[in-house]
This record gives C-alpha cells, structure tokens and sequence, in this order.
C-alpha cells in the first residue's frame, strides 16, 4: 500500500522534479563548481582553485561597502514598499468611482519590462536634460540641476527610490487579494463591540491578512534582492561602487572589473545562501507559535500596542493616516468621501503612470529635444514618423510573433506540470513530499543570470541553442516555482468535502483534478497564467543566450529591443516607441483578466 | 592678477614641477596630497620642454619576431579533420543597424557560394562580454568573431593565425599601423575591421562669441578658453569619465601630457607623470570647474556628445564617427576640428582605436571561414559596412575610396599618427576593466588619485592565476 503510494506520487510530481533538476539544479551545480575553478580573464579554465575564488572575494576592498548597500537596499526596498502597499490596498480596497481605472494604472508598471522602466527612469533622472529636474525646478523644489543616478552622493538613494516604486504595484496586487479575503461580518461584530477604526485594523485586519503579508514579503524579498535591471540600467556604467549590490557587483567582477568568473560564481553562490538564510529566518519569525513567541512578533506587538494607545482616542482611519476626530468622521467624511477618494486616486493613478506617459511623449521626440535642455514636457514637433520608422528599424513582427510563440508555450507547459504535483502535493502527504517543497522554493531564489554558464552547456549538448523547444522547456522550469507554490495553496484551500462527493461517484484523481478542482481555482489558474505570461515575455538573459538567431528569424522582443542600445549611442525615441509596442499586449492581457487575478493571488499560504 | 603673479613665482620650481609633479602638487597645500587648488593646477601646465626628455617612449608596436613553428602546426592540424561549411558569427551591435548588415551579407555570401551557410548572431555590447566569455567556458566558439581585443585568446592557443586565411590581395591591403597592433607574439591573429582616430572639437559659434581666434594647442591654453567660455554660460570643456569610454579619454590626457599606459615592458599607469595627468582633469573639474557637473560619472555619447551636437558646449574630444551621429541627430552645431592640446612639449599624436574581426580553432573551419572573410573584405562590402556603421577603414583600398567622403577625409589623414592601447597585452582588458570601472572616482573631491592609479596598476600587473 505505501510503496503502491510512493510510485504514484512519483507519477504526478516526477515531470516537476525532472525539469527543475536539469534546468535548474544542475546549472547550479556547474555554479559551485565554477566558483572552485581558476578561470582566467579569457573565460578559459586552469583548473582546480579549491577556495581561491573565495578568498580573494573576502579581501576584496569594495567587499563590506557593497554588503551595506545591499543590506540598506533590501531593508529600504522591501520595508517601504510594503509598508505603501498597505496603506494603497486599503485604499483601493475602498469602493470610488475610478477605482477600476487606478488598479489599471498600477498594472501598467507591473506588466511593462523591468529593463524598460529602468531605461525610462534613467532617462528621466538625468541630470541636465532630465525631466524630474525640470520639473523640481519648476516647482522652486531645487535651483540648480541634480546629476540625480550620476552624483555618487545621490545615486544610491535614486536606485532605490526607483527599486521601491516598480516594487509597489504587484506587493499592493498581493495584500489586495488578501484584503478581500476577509470576511465583512469580522468588521460588523468589531463594530459591535466598540472598536474604532485603528482597532479594527490592528485587531481584525492584520492578524487576517497575515498569510497574504507572508507571501507578500516572502516574494519582494526574492524579488528585489535577485533585481539586476533596475541597479545595472540606471547606474550600472557608473564608476566605483558606489550603488552595486551583491547581484550587480557579481556582475561587474566576473564579466567587467576584475573580469574572474570564478570570483563571480563565488560571490553568487554566497548570494544563493545569503537569501536562504534570511527567507528562513523570516520564516521562523512570523511562524513561531503565533506572534507573541517571536521575536518579530513581539516587535511587532509592542510596536502596535504602543501606537493604538498613543492613537487610541483620535484613532487612526485606517493605514492611510488621516487623522480624524470623531465629530470629522460622522459629520464631514461622508461628505467629502465622494470627492476625495477618486481625487485621491487620480493622483495615484498618475504618479504609477507618469513615466510611462515619459515614455509615450519622449516616442514623438527628435533626437535633438530628447536631450534639450532644459527637458520639455510636451514635444515641440511631433514625430510621428517614429512610430513608423520603428517598423524598419527592427524586424518588429518577427520579434512579436516569436515572444508569442516562446510565451504561450511556456506558460502552457508550465501549468500541464505545475498544476498535476501542486494539486498532488497538496491532497496526500508522501515520502519525500517535504524535500520537493524545499526544491521548490530554492528554486526560486536561484537567479537565472547566474545561472546562465550551466544552462548554456546544457542547452549545446541537447542540441537545442536556437530551438524553440529549448527555450520553451528552459522558461517553464524558471517559471515552475511561482506556479507551484500559488496552486498548491489553492488546491489546498478547497473544502475536501466538495471532493469527497465526487470520490464516492468513483471519480479517479485524475478526473477529480480536472472536473471538479480546476472550475474552483480558476482564479489561482489565472493568475498563475498570467505571472507566466509576462515573465517570459519580458526574460532577456536566457534569450540572448541560447535563442539569439537572427539570421534564420529567431530572436526575442527584449533580446531585439536591446539592439538599440548601440555602441555610442542610445536610440531613446525608437526604444520608447518598441518597448510601449511590447507593453501593450500583457496590459492588454492583464485589463482582460484583472478581475480573477485579484481573487487568486493570495489563496495560497506558507507553511 | 593674484593668481597670474603666484603662477610666476612657482615656474622658478618648474623642474621640481616635471620631476615630482604630484607630490609638489601637493606640497603647497594639505599634507594628505589631495588636496587641489589654483597654484598647483595652474602649476601642472606651465612645465615646458623639460618635460619632454622625461617623456616615457613605450613602443607599443609589438615585436615582430615570427613564430613560423606555431603557424605550420595549426596548419596541419586543420587538414587532418573533415571541413564543415557552416560557420557562425558572432559580432557586436555597433548600430541599430548592424544586425541588419550582416544577415544580409551573410545572404549574400550563401548565394554566392552554395552550399556555406552562416549563422549570424549580434550581441549588444553591453551583454558582448558575458556572452562571449560563456562561450569560452562551454567551449562554443564562434567560428569568426568581431570584439575589440583578441590577445587573451591568442595567449591561451584557441586563435587560428589569420593571416593565410586570407587572400594575399586583402593582407597586403591593410594600413601597416593597424595590421601590426594585430600580432600576438609575432603570429597575426586579428584581421582589422575598423578604426576611429580622435581629435579636438570645438563650436566656432561659441569661439567667435567670447573672442577666442583659434584652436587650443595646448593645456594652458585649453584652461584659458575653457574658462572665457565658461564664464559665457556653456560648458567650457566637456569631461567624460563615466564607464562608458573612459579609456579613450584617458589615453589623449595621459599621452599629451607624455605619459603612457606602459613604459617597456613594465606596466606603468600609475607613474608620476600619469598621477600629474589625473590631478589635472580633477582641476578642470573641481578648481578651475570649467567641465560639465559629475565628469567622473558622465558617459560620453549622451553626456558630452549630446551637449555638444546642441551647442552647449565649447570643447571635447571628438572622435571620427561623431559626425555621423550629428548627421543622426540632426544636429546644426558650427564646429572645427584640431589637433589634441598638448603639453609637457609633446609630440602631435591621435588616439587610434581599432577592433578585429578574429577565427578561433575548430576543427574543419578554415576553409569555411577564409571564403567568408575575402567575401567581407571585398571592397564594395566592407565600404558598406564603414558608411553604414561610421567608422574609418583599416585597409588602403576602402581609404581610398573614402577618401572624397567629407565625414571620413579629415581623420582619413590623422591615421599615419594615431597611437594604439596596448591591447596585444594579454592584460590590457582586465587593465581596461579597472580604469572603466574606478577611474571616474578620482574626480571625487578628497579622493586620492594616486590611489585609484594604483588600483588600476595592480589589475594590470596581477593575473587572476595570482
């Protein structure tokens, strides 16, 4: 019987298990063996270092400089971004008229390509010709330009003002989904025995949306640690080390700098051990025994007591912070509601939006008035000829039709996988359940840029370099995690009586998985499809290596984008104009599908 | 007038000047030795043809002692295997366009020779490093590659001698400078592809406006312009030390103030005289701030080109390909070219950058690869690539035929003078690498440019086999 159980599980969860290991195990392997490898600038290997590599990291000059910003960056990002995801999914969360429109706004970041956003806001934080410069001047904010991602007294804080604010719209996408979850009745009988609005948020809200800040955190913290474009675009050609974190300085030290892969596998397999640590010791810290037993808990607990009786009588309207008399509350509000909600709104709306509407002006921009200075907000001439011209400059349908192709197919297979060893995982307990879980989540702390050595090998010795199966095969391994771990929670979250029904009517798994489960998680499906989607269409590393064929018409978007990027120059009008021609489908996709993702985002839970 | 009487007195020191110019930099302010100020820049140049005599001469031309040894074994070795008549390319993305050119020749070279094919592949040069460098280390090698080094590889034995992979008529063809900064220890392993030369640039509208009649010829009288100009409200001289090419702008201080990148065989980047250098540009920047703000992190094409092709600025250090990229801009600056300013009584010199096109080892490839390359080098072909792309030819025949070009023509001539980095050092790029990556911090206020010089040396002096 156990045995019989033992092989079964292996039907369900062995095409996870296949394609994690070769995608993803083994080009770590190939990692840790490269960081033990002396290699020299060339990228040829003169064998065995044994801890060289390392050594020579650990005397590195730059070394505790790089670990504080990346300690700073990490904290600073993912704190404030969580912290305003909060408050705006409160907000949002609240019925206005517009509210439909500021969720669209906020997808907009979120589905636009990281390295295209990070290029936009470089653009607009230059320092004689940028746009954010005119604009402070314009409001008496500061008298003379700032050299904003230049000046190294600035660049560091400018990288993450930037990180914080592409981090914002899928946390609050996150907590949103959380926040619905909860059940209206919880406020009616807060209400009933006498808690204010700070009461309630602090006594109903957060407790109940604690697995949805869970997730939340956990994700961000994988997100932007392992987050190269927004660092490497905006300030990645800048001198000394003044805004690297470990990611990009691996970067720089195996392929620019010191040019010693070795050196840089080492620093990534640190980086690798580095996040497992902290995701544990988060883990640990909001699980153990409820909040009180934790350190973080208690923190967390003293930190709110304090507040509530600090606010206790004025009392706090929700974690938007308007502070509000009681009088104010019952008597004005009401009345002001309906005006400032979607005034608010807006101004939410158009600050997510604003550099993307950058990116939509600088497209009809010449060459000359893209670096006039002072900027212009509006174009002086209108170029319309740029969004023609655009068509020639790259073979644009090809490009498009190939990122469709490679995008539809990942995700496809990814869900054929995921979708089988999640609802498996997730209604039997087995031998070995718990070591496919732990592959599962180490799997998505492993950046593919590190990565990318091993996989290239492997890719070659398939004969797969410039196949569109490879490339395919390759995305959905990166892309099995996210979509394990979202339907596992989901599957998980289903009454087992709604299957318990259909198992007396005989139904084998299979047929139970399919007829019955997938109509519940429909919600979760979506929004596994749609995290698909979007993260092949907008991957670049992996493309660039192993799908990079333009003489047989086998390049992606990003990897044909990129192409713009010339030598001595950078075709900002042509590279706004192809990165909105690339947005505009995931937007699209997303508006289409917005409704579910917000339901299926947070199903799920950590244990 | 304060300052003018002060920079008489210190000329008496003018050999105190050239023999120890940093440290007496120095010696009239703060004991840390960082510290600038109008004296000590205005000190550095005044040095006349005293400096001239410590002027390190490094022959940067590599020696030409013929390895026919070497040559006949890779020979032999690639007729023992069967030939293959696919190949791969793998080049930089020079352009928007230069995807677009070599698909085509590359269809052009299949309809011509039935049966060869080859498989392009453009890499944007930001990512050209890492995809090359992972191509080594899976040991995927293309079969023709276009970068702008070749050494590294030459020294590790994966390069095929080029010169025999070509027909006579396009070996004899190139200029003899270029083809001689293409030999790694006697054996030719890169075949040039295309050159650029570098010169002053300076906006005639500006000149005429503050009354300036011609050209600096040298570093004091580029401080005087700059400074006139500046106080006219544009850029007196823009400075770009960022990442992006800051090689190309430290070679033309460091090689007109008679530094070098090596002296001999010993690597020298942090000599007295290039740590003199360096304490000027910080004067430029930080005393005399006649420069753009943040030179240290200000990349060339948009922050100093850019500014320049819109008129804000009175001088840079143009290069050959500029005019082009103003054509591409629709730029109208009025602007002249010189020669680069000296001083230390220097001898006139241009930078010449150049990139190669380079064969590594496979077996059966030679033959493949030779029909692909005299394909190239055809005169109408390769003249496509130069106009299309904007840079100088490395062959006779394209100069040629450039030569009534009016983009080309003036920097045509500078070719006979242009001095190379020393990139047939198998350490040049990681020596490059550094300089990239930390020069620009020198022009950080308080920071020690001697010890960023240092930082480069040791990369350039210290192999990663340790």
């Amino acid at each position: 019987m156990m045995r019989h159980h033992a092989w079964r599980s292996l039907a369900w969860i062995s095409p996870s298990m296949l394609l994690i290991i070769a995608v993803i195990t083994l080009p770590a392997v190939q990692m840790v063996w490269t960081s033990l490898q002396l290699t020299d600038e060339t990228g040829v290997s003169h064998g065995f270092a044994g801890l060289d590599n390392y050594h020579r990291l650990f005397a590195e000059p730059a070394l505790a400089n790089v670990l504080s910003n990346t300690v700073v960056w990490l904290l600073l990002v993912v704190g404030v971004s969580i912290v305003v995801a909060l408050a705006l999914a409160q907000f949002l969360n609240k019925r206005f008229f517009g509210r439909r429109l500021v969720r669209w706004a906020l997808i907009v970041p979120w589905a636009a390509s990281l390295v295209m956003t990070s290029t936009v806001w470089r653009y607009m934080l230059e320092g004689g010709n940028g746009i954010i410069n005119r604009f402070l001047m314009d409001l008496g904010v500061i008298s003379a330009p700032i050299g904003w991602y230049q000046d190294p007294r600035y660049a560091f804080w400018s990288v993450i003002g930037v990180g914080i604010v592409v981090t914002i719209p899928f946390t609050t996408y996150v907590l949103l989904a959380g926040l619905q979850a909860i059940d209206p009745q919880m406020y009616e009988a807060g209400k009933m025995d006498g808690a204010g609005p700070w009461k309630a948020y602090r006594y109903i809200t957060l407790p109940l949306l604690r697995p949805a800040l869970v997730i939340a955190t956990i994700l961000v913290t994988i997100y932007v640690f392992n987050s190269f474009p927004v660092i490497w675009v905006i300030t990645g050609s800048n001198p000394g080390n003044f805004s690297d974190t470990t990611i990009t300085w691996a970067y720089k030290i195996a392929f620019q700098e010191q040019l010693n892969t070795g050196e840089g596998a080492a620093l990534s397999v640190l980086n690798v051990l580095i996040l497992i640590v902290v995701i544990m010791l988060y883990l640990r810290a909001v699980n153990g025994d409820r909040e009180r037993q934790s350190w973080l808990g208690r923190t967390w607990a003293v930190l709110t007591d304090r507040l509530s009786e600090r606010w206790g009588r004025k009392s706090v309207a929700g974690p938007v912070s308007v502070v509000a008399s009681d009088r104010v509350r019952r008597r004005v509000w009401p009345r002001l509601r309906p005006v400032v909600l979607p005034l608010a709104g807006l101004l939410v709306a158009a600050f997510f939006l604003a550099p993307y509407a950058v990116m939509f002006l600088s497209s009809f921009k010449d060459g000359t008035e893209l670096y006039a200075v002072p900027a212009t907000y509006l174009p002086q001439n209108w170029e319309w000829s740029n969004w023609v011209d655009v068509w020639e400059v790259l073979p644009l349908t090809m490009l498009l039709r190939n990122s469709l192709i490679i995008a539809v197919a990942s995700t496809a297979l990814v869900l054929l996988i995921a979708v089988p060893a999640a609802y498996y995982t997730a209604r039997n307990r087995f031998t070995g359940r718990t070591t496919f879980m732990n592959l599962v989540l180490i799997t998505q702390v492993l950046a593919p840029v590190a990565l990318v050595v091993g996989l290239f090998q492997e890719v070659v010795y398939v004969d797969g370099v410039n196949q569109y199966w490879a490339i395919v095969v390759v995305n959905a391994a990166f892309n099995l995690a996210f979509v394990t771990w979202i339907m596992n929670g989901q599957f998980a979250g289903v009454d087992r009586a709604i299957e318990e029904a259909a198992m007396l009517e005989g139904l084998g798994p299979v047929r139970r998985m399919l007829r019955i489960m997938l109509p519940v998680v429909r919600p979760g499906l979506v929004t596994a499809l749609v995290f698909t989607f979007i993260q092949v269409w907008n991957e670049f590393v992996i493309s660039l290596t192993v799908f990079n064929d333009p003489t047989n018409d086998r390049v992606t978007l990003p990897v044909g984008i990129q192409q713009l990027v010339g030598l001595n120059q950078t075709n900002y009008q042509y590279l706004f104009v192809a990165s909105l021609i690339a947005t505009v489908p995931v937007v699209m996709l997303f508006i289409a599908i917005e409704r579910h993702l917000v339901g299926g985002l947070t199903a799920g839970s950590v244990k | 007038m304060k300052v003018r009487r002060r920079t008489q007195l210190f000329s008496l020191m003018s050999a105190c000047a050239v023999l120890a110019a940093s440290g007496c930099a120095a010696g009239g302010t703060t004991a840390s030795g960082t510290t600038l100020d109008q004296a000590s820049c205005d000190k550095i140049t005044s040095g006349t043809a005293a400096g001239a005599s410590t002027s390190l001469k490094g022959p940067s031309g590599s020696s030409q002692s013929p390895r026919i040894q070497q040559a006949s074994l890779e020979t032999g070795l690639s007729k023992a295997t069967a030939s293959s008549k696919t190949i791969s390319f793998v080049g930089g993305a020079y352009t928007g366009t230069t995807e677009a050119y070599w698909k085509d020749l590359a269809g052009k070279f299949e309809k011509a020779n039935p049966g060869y094919k080859v498989n392009v592949r453009i890499i944007d040069w930001n990512n050209i490093d890492q995809q090359v460098s992972t191509m080594i280390q899976t040991k995927q090698y293309p079969d023709v590659l276009n970068q702008n080094k070749f050494s590294g590889w030459a020294a590790n034995g994966l390069l095929q001698p080029v010169d025999s992979m070509v027909a006579p008529s396009v070996g004899s063809d190139f200029i003899p400078s270029f083809k001689e900064n293409s030999f790694y220890q006697g054996t030719q392993y890169g075949l040039p592809l295309i050159a650029s030369t570098r010169a002053l640039f300076y906006n005639k509208d500006i000149f005429a406006k503050v009354g300036i009649e011609k050209p600096p010829a040298t570093w004091a009288e580029l401080v005087a312009a700059a400074k006139k100009i500046k106080d006219a409200g544009y850029t007196g001289y823009g400075l770009p030390l960022g990442g992006e090419e800051n090689q190309g702008e430290w070679s033309l201080w460091m090689w007109s103030n008679g530094g070098e990148w090596k002296s001999g065989d010993q690597w020298g980047i942090n000599s007295e005289r290039n740590v003199q250098t360096l304490n000027f540009l910080n004067c430029l920047s930080n005393v005399y701030k006649v420069t753009q703000p943040n030179p240290g992190q200000t990349n060339r094409t948009d922050g100093v080109f850019r500014p320049f092709a819109n008129g804000q600025t009175g001088m840079i250090m143009g290069a050959s390909f500029a005019p082009s990229l103003f054509k591409q801009w629709k730029s109208n600056v009025n602007y002249g070219t010189a020669p680069i300013p000296l001083n230390n009584g220097t001898k006139p010199f241009t930078l010449g950058v150049q990139d190669y096109l380079v064969s590594f080892k496979k077996p059966g490839n030679t033959e493949a690869v030779s029909k692909f390359l005299n394909f190239f080098y055809q005169t109408d072909n390769y003249v496509r690539f130069l106009t299309s792309q904007g840079f100088l030819p490395t062959t006779q025949s394209a100069s040629a035929a450039l030569k009534s070009d009016p983009d080309f023509a003036p920097y045509l001539d500078l070719l006979p003078i242009a001095k190379f980095y020393p990139s047939t050092d198998p350490n040049f790029p990681k020596a490059q690498g550094t300089l990239e990556a930390q020069l620009g911090t020198a022009m950080t206020p308080g920071v020690d440019p001697k010890s960023v010089l240092d930082k480069i040396q040791s990369a350039a002096t210290q192999g990663n086999g340790g």
